[in-house]
């Protein structure tokens, strides 16, 4: 028996799609333009804020209707859970791109320093956790998501480097610590983008598995068995 | 051109003297896409039942008081209350099955499609025809399944094999019973399961291809399964009825419906669509019913 709720579910996860569909173009676009100085692509992330922020209230709306009027359980409720909270992340992924934008609106005005070839590696790592966690939700893939969660130490990694060399900057330049402090933040966005997609990760296991594995809490696998 | 809504008794009446609106004439449109995204069907409401400052009575008991709601066309309502709260009786209204009890009485009014049900020119079999109704407690008559969707157009005078084969089928395609009958449809209805015996009275029904659906708490004698099934039937069904539902069960209502009523001591409490009703209700008193405070 095809239930109408389950399509509603698919429809639900096709909206979540097309938002980070928008968000993951944000992340790239934000970081281009911070590599490029492009003041333009900047601004234009920045605008295309209010999109994501509109998918996110009709996500979470369609969701409210849904666990109000369907009462869904076990494994429908646990999707249905795991979108909105999906849905609140990449809002959130959505605002860090933002930032990376407004940094590099600043960066166009500081042309004389440098923007570190570890940026840009930082932001590819971080997109692609965000490309696999989101692969790994929509096939509900368990080894998808725990390669996802591996991969969160490189991006950490990148961090701290990041965080090293313009620590050094502004140690041997004063005037280059409003730079300096923003490329750390420009770190600071990128590594909560990776963690943000390891939460998507932990959620497909969840939604899988019904298994607890946020904080390195690992329970038992407790899904229903055959 | 003759009313297909009621058989009025003269039948060169003419839409313009009925005043029945056009739409009931038009041909009903099977599968209609439906949005994916959003519970509720968003198209605009098309009035066809209105109930106009109603009130009922049990002799000297008042049973509804004052009731107006304008219930739309090919949706879902629900109502729902606490037992004794009126809502059976208004939808037993609908179809006049309350005209059976001795010394009802009601003020108001109410129409389907323009035209008052108590019209004296009314035939209330006719009514009943385009106001198909199921029960809480499934009744095949004790009959073949064939013939229990079949009787009814028998007794309209339709002996076509042809005819009645192809309204067979088509019903019982309809209210998703046909796979699991079609190779015993000249068998007892009396063997089938409980949920499928409710199909079979969903299936009935439509037969008559009515205009509305009444239910009666169709699933308060049925497991989960069976009434997920009917569930999902109702909620297919509304592409082409106008469907009205009288259910105890709360979260059923919110399942199945576009538009809740919800009485209370024989008053209309609130009549919203249900997705407002179950997420964010106008008055405390629905809150609190379906936050189970009271009731």
């Amino acid at each position: 028996m095809t239930r109408h709720f389950h399509e509603e579910i698919q429809g639900l996860k096709q909206n979540l799609l097309r938002m980070a569909i928008m968000v993951e173009e944000g992340i790239r676009k934000a970081t281009e333009a911070l590599v490029e100085r492009d003041m333009e692509k900047a601004q234009e992330v920045i605008r295309r804020e209010q999109d994501v922020n509109h998918a996110e209230i009709q996500v979470d709306e369609i969701g409210h209707s849904l666990l109000a009027l369907d009462q869904p359980v076990a494994v429908d409720l646990r999707r249905l859970i795991m979108i909105l909270k999906i849905n609140t992340d990449l809002e959130r992924m959505g605002d860090h791109a933002v930032n990376i934008a407004q940094r590099a609106i600043r960066a166009v005005k500081e042309p004389n320093y440098p923007i570190d070839p570890l940026i840009s590696k930082m932001a590819n790592a971080s997109s692609m956790m965000l490309k696999n966690a989101l692969d790994a939700f929509i096939h509900e893939d368990v080894q998808m998501a725990n390669a996802v969660l591996a991969s969160d130490d490189e991006v950490d990694q990148y961090g701290d480097e990041i965080y090293e060399k313009y620590r050094a900057l502004m140690e041997s330049e004063a005037n280059a610590v409003p730079f300096g402090v923003d490329m750390i933040m420009v770190g600071y966005n990128l590594e909560r983008v990776a963690d943000l997609a390891s939460n998507i990760a932990e959620d497909t296991i969840y939604i899988k598995q019904g298994r607890e594995v946020r904080h390195h809490h690992h329970q038992p696998e407790n899904g229903p068995t055959n | 051109m003759p009313s297909q809504l009621y058989n009025v008794e003269e039948s060169t009446m003419t839409d313009t003297q009925t005043g029945l609106p056009t739409h009931t004439d038009a041909p009903r449109t099977k599968g209609q896409a439906q949005d994916t995204f959003s519970k509720a069907d968003t198209s605009p409401d098309v009035c066809l039942i209105q109930v106009k400052n109603y009130n009922f009575f049990y002799g000297r008991q008042q049973a509804l008081y004052d009731i107006s709601l304008d219930i739309p066309e090919r949706k879902v309502t629900a109502f729902i209350g606490p037992s004794g709260c009126g809502k059976s009786t208004i939808l037993r209204s609908f179809n006049r099955m309350n005209d059976l009890i001795e010394g009802v009485s009601h003020t108001g009014d109410i129409t389907i499609g323009g035209q008052s049900i108590y019209d004296p020119q009314l035939e209330v079999i006719g009514l009943r025809r385009r106001v198909g109704m199921v029960f809480q407690k499934s009744n095949p008559f004790p009959k073949s399944i064939y013939e229990n969707i079949a009787y009814g157009l028998r007794v309209a005078g339709e002996n076509r094999k042809s005819v009645l084969d192809d309204v067979v089928e088509r019903s019982l395609k309809s209210s998703a019973l046909w796979d699991e009958v079609k190779d015993r449809l000249h068998e007892s209805a009396l063997a089938l399961s409980g949920g499928q015996m409710q199909r079979l009275c969903i299936a009935r029904a439509i037969a008559n291809e009515p205009d509305v659906l009444l239910m009666d708490e169709p699933c308060s004698a049925l497991d989960p399964i069976a009434t997920a099934k009917i569930e999902e039937l109702i909620y297919q069904l509304k592409r082409d009825f106008t469907i009205v539902i009288v259910t105890h069960n709360m979260q059923q209502a919110a399942r199945v419906s576009d538009k809740t009523a919800f009485f209370y001591l024989g008053k209309l409490i609130e009549f919203n669509n249900t997705k407002t009703m179950f997420i964010s209700p106008g008055k405390k008193q629905t809150e609190d019913y379906i936050t189970g405070r009271f009731g």
